[in-house]
């Protein structure tokens, strides 16, 4: 396949309310969890290790926030193009993603303006399960590219 | 001053147990940065990149970063744990490298364990292969609380992350619950 075009998000096409596409992930098999963990380089044995967790009170082996956090960047990201940069994401995380979850991406366009010369785009953002239960929820700001284009 | 006690737990965390009296004391302490012990690489950004199954090409593609503002590949924030210090095993004649631990568990507190709640990441300039990473922190706050898994603190840590040439690349703030193991009412039971 071809590289990829660069392709920007434009701040005048930014439209307060809109939803960004979505990006899901899952079901998360064992093994998923164990390559993250290792991907990651993040052995907290709540994240790998089932009787640990269940040990700790909880349901079973959960993702980590890194991950989580990932998902965000990613989703955020391929909306708004190669030369937008997250300046900020924030969120709580609620209940814990585990095994066998399919966790979806989502964000809403809640605000537009220039600052500084930026052109800033603020979101809610939130991951939630295959049930529409939510996992994490926040917000993030993304700075556009200049002039909405490429190099 | 007493020595303080050490308690470490399955995953190999050390934990400094104190009173939250002591603990408070430490609000506002900040750290030394320290260069933390692997530059940023193009094995850490793919591998990363694969755990999130991001297609992302900046992070894949050096030609496809030339054409952006960035001028070539880009890290993703995460790729900041993989600058850290690997804990499974090293050969026991290697130096360790400079101490990278946390106010998370060097903090007096009666907790642990830790469990992560909240997070805040601001990004003011990418991180990029080659990129030489010094962390601090700053702890924040502690405030006491009571969730299903136990009874503890919510312990709020800022880090700073700066390249080599001392720019400031990213700030990451968590709030992580540290909680004494054996006192909560159990996920499932709390239903």
């Amino acid at each position: 396949m071809p590289l990829p075009a660069v392709r920007d998000t434009r701040y005048e096409d930014v439209k307060v309310g809109e939803e960004i596409p979505s990006i899901s992930i899952g079901p998360l098999s064992h093994t998923q969890f164990l390559f993250i963990a290792s991907s990651h380089h993040d052995w907290y044995p709540g994240h790998h290790d089932v009787e640990y967790a269940r040990a700790q009170g909880l349901p079973d082996i959960f993702m980590n926030a890194t991950w989580q956090h990932g998902l965000f960047q990613r989703v955020l990201c391929a909306w708004a193009g190669a030369n937008a940069i997250p300046r900020r994401i924030k969120y709580r995380m609620g209940r814990p993603v585990v095994r066998y979850d399919t966790v979806t991406a989502r964000g809403v366009v809640t605000g537009k303006r220039i600052e500084g010369g930026e052109h800033l785009v603020d979101l809610d953002i939130w991951l939630d399960k295959q049930d529409a239960e939510k996992v994490s929820s926040g917000s993030a700001t993304v700075v556009l590219a200049p002039h909405g284009g490429a190099k | 001053m007493s020595e303080p006690v050490l308690e470490t737990d399955p995953a190999g965390y050390v934990y400094s147990i104190g009173t939250e009296a002591e603990g408070l004391q430490w609000v506002g302490r900040e750290s030394e940065p320290v260069e933390q012990p692997y530059p940023v690489d193009v094995e850490h950004i793919e591998h990363f990149a694969e755990g999130i199954q991001d297609p992302n090409p900046l992070y894949w593609s050096e030609e496809f970063g030339r054409q952006t503002r960035w001028g070539g590949r880009i890290a993703p924030w995460g790729v900041i744990v993989l600058t850290g210090e690997h804990r499974v095993w090293r050969p026991e004649w290697l130096v360790k490298p400079a101490e990278t631990t946390t106010f998370f568990m060097t903090v007096p507190l009666p907790g642990n364990r830790l469990l992560a709640t909240d997070y805040e990441i601001e990004c003011f300039a990418p991180l990029r292969p080659g990129d030489r990473v010094f962390k601090s922190e700053k702890l924040v706050a502690i405030v006491p609380k009571t969730f299903r898994v136990g009874v503890g603190h919510q312990v709020t840590v800022k880090a700073y992350f700066r390249n080599h040439k001392g720019e400031l690349c990213i700030t990451d703030s968590r709030t992580v619950f540290r909680y004494k193991f054996g006192t909560g009412a159990g996920y499932q039971s709390a239903g």
